[in-house]
């Protein structure tokens, strides 16, 4: 049997990218090899990996793997334990992958190479920093002719950085949309006239999507050239157009979260206290936590696990998180946006080239804290499907249940009618034992807060 | 001189009626790119005579040296 190409490596003749025993590894076509070696003896591998910029590969022996004619070369790239998408990330991670494109494509060019596409997708969050994954997106670089992946890199970076820079956050969701890069019209209609006054917007965006536009029906194969000074000019003013784009100012119901909530600091403390040791006895390796705010309880878990996925809906709340991970140097920790009641789906062709957020999350323990009232009262969800939810997502939850009469709870439902009568401890400790078996139970000293450490049957 | 020909390009540009958006756009990027790899030119040429200017009349202008120091992504 042929080895199968995953759903979403197709697009690339230089090779493809399959699954063996649970390790992922990337076919090398033949007609690529000499820019594959040139990678590899030029010095830039060396260069970029030393940095931690590309993912490291070792070459693997293709013997037991039945590969399709005209491949000869397997390479076997450092494990990823979790894929996050661009849509996912922080607005100060998004901005850091695109700076490190374009710190890839200079690097490649002082070595006789250049970028074939720039996609957003090339990278990936691991061990704390961005990581260029495509190992086959180098080519020979020659000089006068431009670059192929201009405009892939301001449809994929510098779009939805400036639409959420200068317009609102939540134009991000149009990545998820548009997964072959925002279309360059759509995001110069959308960003606000003063955008034309910014160097960078005028010509990557509003003039490029209209020089789009006037070509998109040219019959002629053009001669456009490109020398490497300008070149390299080019790269500059991409790279300061990204630099300058700053994080918006935008409030929402979370940034203030930790000084808005309803513990004392001695029922914060014993909350602290509780989940740590809790973490501790069950020694995961890979934890998620869902609802994780600005990480704050997420970090408890560094100690023991090597991996940690702190989800929240609130970008804010996800930038903060971020920005802590970079001043803590924090390799464990993946800052994610993520709206449980309508993650990420699966996408692409076949709806099978970027996979559903749960079916990536492979971990031995989930945090829940301060998120069931959320999806119950707020969501609607009636908590034996919040249980269902969380029993496939992993196999063992710290989940925290505040009753109807906690103070955070009856703010939501201050000017709602109260319709949630199957929302209490007995029910929700009915649906737990559903697919879980209570381990553990601990009430929060004068709180109306319940901890449970639920292992799944 | 740049600016003329980026406000000619500019005009000449945004003056056009659309046409059909979905077929090759990749004519488009490989024209813009020329340009604004020129317009980039001048802008930093510009904006090292300011620096120098600065530092000249003692203002404390960061230059480029300084900017490598700083580090891009990658670095801990």
């Amino acid at each position: 049997m042929t080895v199968a190409p995953h759903p979403a490596s197709f697009r690339d003749p230089s090779g493809f990218i399959f699954e063996k025993d649970r390790t992922f590894y990337r076919a090398v076509a033949s007609s690529y090899e000499a820019d594959y070696d040139r990678l590899m003896n030029s010095g830039l591998y060396e260069a970029l990996t030393s940095k931690g910029w590309l993912i490291p590969h070792e070459e693997a022996s293709a013997s037991g793997l039945e590969l399709p004619a005209g491949y000869n070369l397997v390479l076997k790239p450092e494990r990823i334990p979790f894929i996050s998408h661009p849509y996912e990330w922080s607005f100060s991670q998004l901005k850091e992958a695109a700076l490190l494109t374009l710190d890839i494509q200079a690097a490649a060019m002082e070595h006789g190479l250049t970028l074939k596409d720039a996609s957003s997708f090339n990278v990936t969050w691991h061990k704390g920093r961005p990581v260029f994954i495509d190992t086959l997106s180098f080519t020979v670089f020659k000089e006068g002719r431009p670059w192929e992946a201009y405009g892939q890199f301001c449809s994929h970076f510098l779009a939805p950085l400036a639409l959420m820079s200068r317009r609102d956050l939540r134009l991000q969701k149009l990545m998820r949309e548009y997964l072959g890069g925002i279309p360059l019209d759509l995001a110069s209609m959308l960003l606000p006239r003063r955008s034309w006054l910014s160097l960078g917007c005028l010509l990557h965006i509003h003039l490029h999507a209209r020089s789009q536009k006037k070509y998109s029906a040219s019959k002629n194969k053009i001669k456009a050239s490109l020398s490497k000074k300008a070149f390299g000019n080019l790269i500059t003013g991409l790279r300061l157009m990204v630099e300058g784009f700053k994080f918006p100012q935008a409030v929402t119901e979370w940034g203030d979260y930790y000084n808005d909530t309803n513990y004392t600091s001695a029922q914060f403390q014993e909350k602290r206290e509780v989940i740590s040791s809790w973490i501790d006895e069950m020694k995961p390796n890979a934890v998620c936590d869902l609802g994780a705010n600005d990480g704050t309880f997420s970090r408890l878990a560094e100690n023991t696990a090597s991996l940690v996925v702190a989800a929240d809906i609130d970008p804010v709340a996800v930038e903060l998180n971020y920005r802590r991970c970079r001043l803590d140097n924090d390799h464990v920790m993946i800052p994610l946006l993520q709206d449980l009641t309508q993650p990420s789906p699966s996408l692409g062709w076949e709806l099978k080239e970027r996979a559903d957020f749960f079916s990536r999350l492979d971990v031995e323990l989930g945090l829940a804290l301060a998120l069931v009232h959320h999806l119950a009262i707020g969501n609607n969800t009636p908590l034996p499907k919040v249980c269902s939810m969380l029993a496939k997502a992993a196999p063992a939850w710290i989940v925290e249940f505040p009753d109807k009469e906690d103070s955070q709870v009856q703010r939501l439902l201050l000017n709602r009618e109260d319709i949630f009568s199957d929302y209490t401890i007995e029910v929700f400790e009915q649906s737990l034992n559903k697919y879980f078996s209570i381990v553990k139970k601990h009430q929060i000293g004068g709180s109306r807060r319940i901890l449970y450490l639920a292992v799944r049957r | 001189m740049a600016r003329i020909f980026l406000l000619s390009f500019f005009c000449f540009i945004v003056f056009t009626t659309p046409a059909h958006a979905y077929l090759d756009p990749g004519t488009g990027s490989m024209i813009l790119q020329a340009l604004a790899a020129g317009v980039v030119a001048v802008a930093i040429f510009w904006r090292n005579l300011l620096g120098k200017a600065k530092q000249l009349f003692g203002g404390t202008g960061t230059t480029k040296e300084q900017n490598e120091e700083r580090g891009g992504p990658g670095d801990s």
